[in-house]
């Protein structure tokens, strides 16, 4: 089967290296680049990043760097939830190649022109090079076959606040990727992800699992639990929707972008707060129509989280699959 | 019995219409005065609604004019409740009722409530389903009585829902300010949010049976109702009819019937598309003291159970 054309733009991040992850294992896209964004973490670290994970998941494509603030305002963001190096602080060798000499705006347009309208965007990162990207040359709108994107809160009670991480981090940039007029955009935000989880067990059955990811992925997962363990002891009020539920928001989005069958879509106009002090960044889901506009995004409901689960342990398996063609390789 | 001293602010409209009903049929309580707002529609027809409302019930309560417009001149004054409660505020059957006889005060609505407050026990609760202006002004004016007031119940604010933008609720929306006073005040506050009143609807067998209760104000009540049923039924998609505004009577008659939550709480004051938008921080995120208890659910039997058997005391 002819492999779909692919870049991922993403800030990795424990779940976005799990996200990549699946989407290399799943077989369906040619992923023909990564672009780093800062996010998670530094643009230096998450660029970095983004080239140790392509080693680890054998991919073979460019890595272009973008972009290392928001458009408009910066907003502190919890380091301690990727560590220092925004990879639970894991230590790993040096990348085998340099990040690719053009900005990631700049290879997302020389690649959607080259992919002839066959091009899909997956992004779990802040917006910022897609809205650069967009500013810069609008007809990309057209270009681009299916963009999934990962962020934003819709529901302004039961997860966040009202926001979540990426689109706050630049709800600039969100608002110019929403209102760009993509014919398929489809928004897998925080609320839709909580229904996704994973639980403990269906986390640490990969631990036994002999795979060349095995000590890379265990070193993620110890880090993920400590901080989900932390963040209930700081805030109980979290435990009921956190406990045995691990919720890899990217990951998810990956599965949407690989499947498009994991989930149901309902259609709304989105759109996001850019000037409050107090909802700085919550994206705006026009569910009853008060705003007289027509629909933009495609609202990812209802993930199917069994069919989730068996994607990710079947990721796994890829691996471990490679690893033994590698070993009769070597015989 | 000692009976809870309660002066309501209201807009009425339809589902404040049901909420008179409810406390002038309450045998707890004593009904010290109904102050009437802007809102739903114009401050001229909210007040003679009130006061038809409150003939139609056989009572001479207090009614008092409160203010015509929000606290500020840079808020837009609106009155948007006519999809919901019709042009007359009163599902265009306000006709089926007598001009009011009974007057109005002719004390400023601050005044008046001042002077409940001063003359009480200090247990005073404030129902208030309508903008915030009257109490904030009551609150910024007179401080010294904030200890007098049990608690201000509020209808308003959405969790999801909003009713003029799709966060923004029209109680905060219309007098921002107003709420963020009343919010800031240091009072015992109860919020009923807008979706939490979506659930505490009546269905259509609901609305048949409160008919049957018989008397006039059973069939007034049962004939306005239709139109918020119709708008709402037709926005939500689904049958039934909510009465956003009864929800915080109910809590005050029977505190079991509403389920709340403490947090913290805040109005959106500057936002494009959130302004007036009341941000309610459920999972405790900010990690902020509470300042409100949030009603998230409704024993909708039980509330409805509950208008029936005030319908049956009324005539």
């Amino acid at each position: 089967m002819k492999q779909r054309n692919l870049i991922i733009d993403t800030d990795p991040g424990i779940d976005d290296a799990l996200a990549i992850m699946l989407v290399q294992a799943s077989g369906v896209f040619d992923i023909r680049a990564i672009t780093s964004v800062y996010g998670n973490s530094s643009l230096n670290n998450t660029s970095r990043n983004a080239l140790f994970l392509a080693d680890l998941y054998d991919i073979d494509c460019k890595v272009a760097v973008g972009a290392q603030g928001p458009i408009i305002r910066s907003i502190p963001v919890d380091v301690a939830r990727n560590g220092k190096n925004g990879l639970a602080d894991i230590r790993y060798p040096q990348p085998k190649q340099n990040l690719h000499d053009r900005w990631a705006w700049e290879l997302i347009y020389n690649t959607a022109i080259e992919c002839e309208g066959e091009l899909e965007l997956l992004t779990l990162g802040p917006l910022t090079n897609i809205a650069i990207a967009l500013l810069k040359y609008p007809s990309l709108k057209d270009m681009i076959k299916k963009i999934v994107v990962m962020g934003g809160t819709v529901s302004s009670g039961k997860t966040t606040i009202s926001a979540m991480n990426n689109i706050r981090q630049d709800p600039h940039a969100a608002s110019v990727v929403f209102s760009a007029g993509f014919p398929n955009l489809v928004l897998v935000d925080l609320e839709c992800c909580m229904g996704g989880y994973l639980t403990d067990s269906e986390c640490d059955r990969m631990l036994i699992l002999k795979s060349k990811l095995g000590p890379v992925y265990e070193e993620l997962r110890k880090y993920q639990r400590k901080y989900q363990r932390e963040e209930i002891e700081t805030n109980p009020a979290l435990e009921p929707i956190l406990k045995d539920k691990n919720i890899y928001c990217d990951l998810i989005a990956a599965a949407v972008a690989i499947n498009s069958d994991i989930t149901d879509y309902k259609q709304y106009y989105v759109t996001c707060e850019t000037q409050s002090e107090v909802n700085y960044g919550q994206t705006i889901v026009d569910w009853y129509g008060r705003l007289n506009q027509v629909s933009n995004v495609f609202l990812a409901r209802n993930i199917d989280r069994n069919l989730l689960s068996d994607m990710f342990f079947g990721s796994f398996d890829f691996y471990s699959e490679q690893n033994r063609n590698t070993d009769e390789g070597v015989k | 019995m000692i009976k809870t001293e309660l002066i309501l602010n209201l807009d009425t409209g339809i589902d404040d219409a049901y909420t008179i009903m409810l406390a002038t049929m309450a045998e707890s309580i004593d009904l010290s005065a109904i102050v009437t707002s802007y809102g739903n529609r114009s401050l001229e027809t909210t007040t003679e609604n009130t006061l038809r409302i409150v003939q139609l019930m056989g009572k001479n309560t207090p009614v008092v004019i409160g203010k015509s417009e929000p606290l500020f001149a840079n808020t837009r004054v609106e009155f948007r409740g006519s999809a919901a409660h019709g042009d007359d505020g009163l599902g265009n059957r306000a006709g089926l009722l007598p001009y009011a006889t009974l007057k109005p005060v002719e004390i400023s609505a601050t005044e008046y409530m001042a002077k409940i407050l001063a003359d009480s026990r200090g247990e005073v609760i404030i129902v208030n389903t309508a903008p915030l202006t009257n109490i904030a002004l009551l609150l910024l004016a007179h401080p010294e009585l904030k200890d007098k007031i049990a608690t201000i119940v509020i209808s308003g604010g959405a969790i999801e829902r909003g009713n003029i933008l799709p966060t923004v609720e029209a109680n905060i929306f219309a007098d921002p300010e107003a709420a963020q006073v009343v919010i800031q005040s240091g009072v015992k506050l109860t919020i009923c949010p807008l979706d939490t009143g979506d659930k505490a609807y009546s269905t259509f067998e609901d609305r048949e049976r409160f008919r049957l209760a018989s008397n006039r104000t059973a069939r007034f009540l049962g004939e306005v109702v239709r139109h918020y049923a119709d708008h709402y039924e037709n926005l939500l998609g689904r049958e039934g009819s909510p009465l956003h505004d009864v929800v915080p009577m109910a809590w005050v008659l029977n505190p079991k019937l509403v389920e709340t939550t403490p947090c913290y709480v805040e109005v959106d004051l500057t936002g494009y598309y959130t302004k007036g938008a009341l941000m309610i921080d459920r999972l405790k995120l900010l990690q902020k003291e509470s300042n409100a208890s949030v009603a998230v659910s409704v024993d909708r039997e039980g509330i409805n159970q509950l208008i029936y058997e005030s319908l049956r005391r009324a005539r």
